[in-house]
């Protein structure tokens, strides 16, 4: 516990040192993790994947309690907020949904495919529906809600 | 041929390689998120949830797992919503890494595998059931919040962006599977029983489209999977580790403890003024929040359209810490933050009354209906206590009508303007003289139950009938019992729950005192406020004592048939209905035997009340709210009167001053003094005894002694 608690003072009295020394944390875990994936030697993954995670980890604490935080990164991807969550959220459901539709194709099957035909355009539904109802959430967080309004929930009076 | 399939089929290298590289974004941005509020937490004061470990984590099991909290009444379908999309998702999470497992550990490392056979196509079952368990939950919670939203549960685009999220993450793996067996045509492929139909619908299409579009699939879900892990802990998400963390380091103490201001002489701040005065349990609890709205179902602020709500009051203080420097700290803190309430107002405000308005404070009933329906163990009302105090004993704000509350209490020990030698004057109207335990300790009498009057019951005149109907009681089954007189002084709850914690101190300092000085081997008394106050806060400071309200005491009595009832009195005959006093019921769980006194008067049919026990409807009086003008919204106490007259009973009983005094004015205030009544238990009981109190006190009296 005391070499844990020296450790993280060592890192954060100058957090450079945390970055470098977590950052290459991760860089060697993705480096083992393509040597692995190359000559077939399996047991790197692990090792690979134990490196990355660590160093995600400790990138994410030590920022997470540097003063300033990710004021940069986050004001950056809040900039771009709007589209990007567009575009996540049409790439999130379109393929899923192109595949379903494929599924079409087995109209004139038998029974069981016509059962398939069914539920994947059930699916379909499903992910498109969500889909639209995630972007009209977007534009209502981003467009159509006065500033710190509570958007949906009104007074009421006598209970339920 | 034994079944089982290729992991990462269809997948070249650079897909391997993504998928592990990648993994540092996820595992970042979480830990940046739970980083970012640990560092906020840390700025509460210190205070020990560390204790009882075992009960702690049992706990958050039973959260978590048994869903205890979750799925309850009168919750029983959205808790079962809940625990579809937890136990879907927390299965498929578990099956992803069962299949990372044989793939990176056992196969490389001992060359063992599993992932074959009899586990296989129990595995294919079990994941096809937890995705269609997840549809399904997902599917409910979108019908229920735009078909049926009930009026406690606020939309916001959060809540939306976040079940679409799982609903297409669950679609993508059904149909990567499809996609799948449409090539490979795995004979076991029927136990995949969701995606095998869709298989052989994708059948006919050509393999190389096939294959095309199951890597576009797979690249695009594993992307949604981590861009959705990256969310998780910037969303109300958050709730699955802050809410377990909450259950965790929950209170372990009584409901009914407030915890006092320590070192009340030296401390140089009182209550909660500012985010630092928060401990850190408190910032966390207002963390744990998911927005469920459950705190708003029974509470009477929002029940009957005032300004506090429960749910909002927490969001605001969750909302004020993210822009302090939590999540968004700086100049990001500055702008909107949609998703939550009320956030990205900055940081630039006080907490009382630019964050929580004085206004939602003084409206609190300190009823703790919210506490009781919270599924993640939030403390509304200490949070709300905290930041009264702060008013009262900093800022000297709090509503004007407190002032002759605060100047009695200094000078009379009580809330009301009379002296304390006319503390007992109430004995002058009963047959038989009431000893005081001053007297009988003088004269080397003992004293077996001393009867804690209470003010209201000292002074009110409507309480002074219950006072007199409980002392015939005592004097009827022969209890040797006794009063302070005088000697008694108010146990200080209404001080205490208004935020006047210096007042509340030295009254409850002053009835400790004179209750060690005195002998007596339990306490009764018919005020669940001093009840409560006396079993549950007096501990604090050395006062250990045996307490019952007087429900238990009369409902013992008439089970041990010391009190014997007249079967042909018509004073309850018909339907009678019971309100639980918030501090005897949903505080102390004593919920049964007041029930139980009522079906012992003859002739009385016992009807519920639609909101019962730990779901009852607080009369509007707790939390200091009977000394303080309601002018927000419609009134407390005629919600319930109306609610008690619903069920066709002419009678309510009661089984609390506080709520007597709310009653009496409700029933004037809808109208119906003349065809409904309200009662304490304790004077339906005197009248409907069967024997004379003279006749039967003077033997039974001697016989105890």
């Amino acid at each position: 516990m005391a070499a844990a608690g020296g450790a993280w003072s060592w890192l954060t009295a100058d957090r450079r040192r945390g970055w470098a020394l977590f950052g290459a944390l991760t860089a060697i875990g993705v480096a083992l993790i393509v040597i692995g994936e190359f000559t077939g030697w399996d047991w790197l993954r692990l090792i690979g994947i134990a490196l990355i995670s660590l160093g995600g980890f400790g990138l994410g604490v030590l920022a997470g309690f540097s003063p300033a935080g990710l004021r940069g990164v986050l004001g950056r991807l809040r900039a771009v907020r709007l589209p990007l969550a567009v575009v996540v959220a049409l790439v999130i459901g379109l393929p899923a949904v192109v595949a379903l539709l494929g599924a079409l194709d087995g109209a004139a099957g038998r029974a069981l495919a016509l059962l398939g035909v069914a539920i994947a355009v059930l699916l379909a539904a499903a992910a498109l529906f969500a889909t639209v109802m995630a972007l009209r959430a977007l534009r209502l967080a981003w467009g159509g809600v006065e500033q710190g309004a509570d958007s949906s929930t009104e007074k009421v009076g006598e209970g339920p | 041929m034994i079944p089982t399939r290729q992991i990462l089929w269809n997948i070249d290298a650079a897909g391997v390689i993504a998928l592990y590289a990648l993994l540092v974004v996820p595992i970042a941005f979480v830990t940046y998120g739970l980083a970012r509020r640990v560092r906020m937490w840390r700025l509460g004061k210190p205070e020990n949830r560390f204790d009882r470990l075992g009960s702690r984590i049992w706990g958050a099991l039973r959260l978590s797992i048994y869903h205890g909290r979750i799925v309850r009444k009168p919750n029983y379908a959205a808790g079962l919503m809940h625990a579809a999309i937890f136990g879907g998702f927390v299965t498929l999470f578990i099956g992803t890494l069962i299949v990372l497992f044989q793939a990176d550990i056992t196969v490389p490392y001992f060359d063992y595998r599993f992932y074959h056979g009899d586990f296989y196509l129990g595995y294919k079952l079990a994941m096809n059931l937890a995705g269609l368990l997840l549809i399904l939950g997902v599917l409910f919670a979108f019908v229920r919040r735009y078909h049926d939203r009930p009026v406690w549960l606020a939309n916001s685009p959060d809540d939306v962006v976040l079940l679409a999220f799982l609903l297409v993450l669950v679609v993508q793996g059904f149909t990567l599977q499809a996609l799948r067996l449409a090539v490979t045509q795995d004979p076991w492929g029927p136990w995949s029983f969701v995606s095998y139909p869709m298989a052989l619908a994708l059948r006919g299409l050509p393999v190389g489209w096939l294959r095309g579009i199951h890597a576009v699939n797979w690249w695009v879900h594993f992307l949604t999977t981590y861009v959705f892990l990256s969310y998780l802990v910037y969303s109300k998400m958050i709730h699955v580790f802050t809410s377990l963390a909450n259950v965790t380091f929950r209170r372990l103490k009584p409901l009914g403890e407030l915890e006092p201001i320590p070192n009340l002489e030296e401390a140089e701040s009182f209550g909660i003024g500012k985010l630092a005065d928060f401990t850190w349990a408190q910032l966390m609890n207002a963390d744990a929040c998911m927005h469920c709205g459950r705190c708003l179902q029974y509470c009477p602020t929002f029940n009957t359209g005032k300004v506090l709500r429960p749910r909002d009051l927490v969001l605001e203080v969750a909302g004020f810490m993210a822009d302090s420097g939590g999540i968004f700290s700086g100049e990001l803190g500055q702008e909107e933050t949609p998703g939550r309430f009320r956030w990205g107002r900055g940081p630039d405000r006080a907490l009382i009354p630019d964050v929580v308005s004085p206004e939602e404070l003084w409206e609190c009933t300190t009823c703790a209906a919210c506490m009781q329906q919270c599924p993640v163990a939030i403390e509304h009302v200490p949070m709300i206590v905290g930041m009264r105090r702060n008013l009262v004993l900093e800022q000297g704000e709090f509503p004007p009508e407190l002032v002759n509350t605060f100047n009695n209490l200094e000078r009379f020990s009580s809330p009301y303007a009379f002296p304390p030698r006319e503390r007992d004057k109430w004995t002058d109207k009963l047959e038989q003289p009431v000893p005081r335990v001053a007297e009988q300790a003088a004269a080397g009498q003992e004293v077996e139950v001393l009867f804690f009057v209470g003010c209201l019951g000292s002074f009110d005149a409507r309480n002074q009938r219950t006072t007199l109907a409980l002392a015939r009681i005592l004097q009827t089954a022969g209890i040797n019992f006794a009063i302070l007189g005088k000697d008694e002084t108010c146990c200080g709850d209404p001080a205490r729950r208004i935020g006047n914690d210096y007042l509340a101190q030295m009254l409850a300092q002053q009835t400790v005192e004179t209750l060690n000085e005195a002998s007596f081997k339990k306490i009764v008394t018919a005020c669940p406020h001093c009840f409560n106050a006396l079993l549950n806060e007096y501990p604090q400071i050395g006062g250990n004592y045996e307490v019952i309200h007087h429900s238990q005491l009369i409902s013992q009595l008439l089970a041990e048939g010391r009190l014997k009832l007249d079967p042909n009195s018509a004073v309850a005959r018909g339907k009678v209905t019971y309100h639980d006093p918030c501090y005897l019921g949903r505080y102390n769980g004593v919920f049964e035997e007041p029930r139980d006194v009522v079906e012992a008067l003859p002739g009385a049919d016992l009807v519920e009340m639609r909101r019962n026990r730990k779901t009852s409807f607080c009369c509007g009086g707790g939390g200091g709210r009977l000394f303080m003008e309601e002018t927000t919204g419609s009134r407390i106490n005629q919600a319930r009167v109306r609610e008690a007259i619903d069920t066709g009973a002419e009678v309510l009983c009661a089984a609390c001053p506080f709520c007597m005094t709310m009653f009496e004015d409700g029933i004037r205030g809808v109208g119906a003094e003349e065809t409904f009544q309200v009662r304490d238990m304790a004077e339906l009981v005197a009248a409907s005894l069967a024997t004379p109190v003279a006749a039967q006190a003077g033997p039974a009296a001697e016989g105890e002694e």
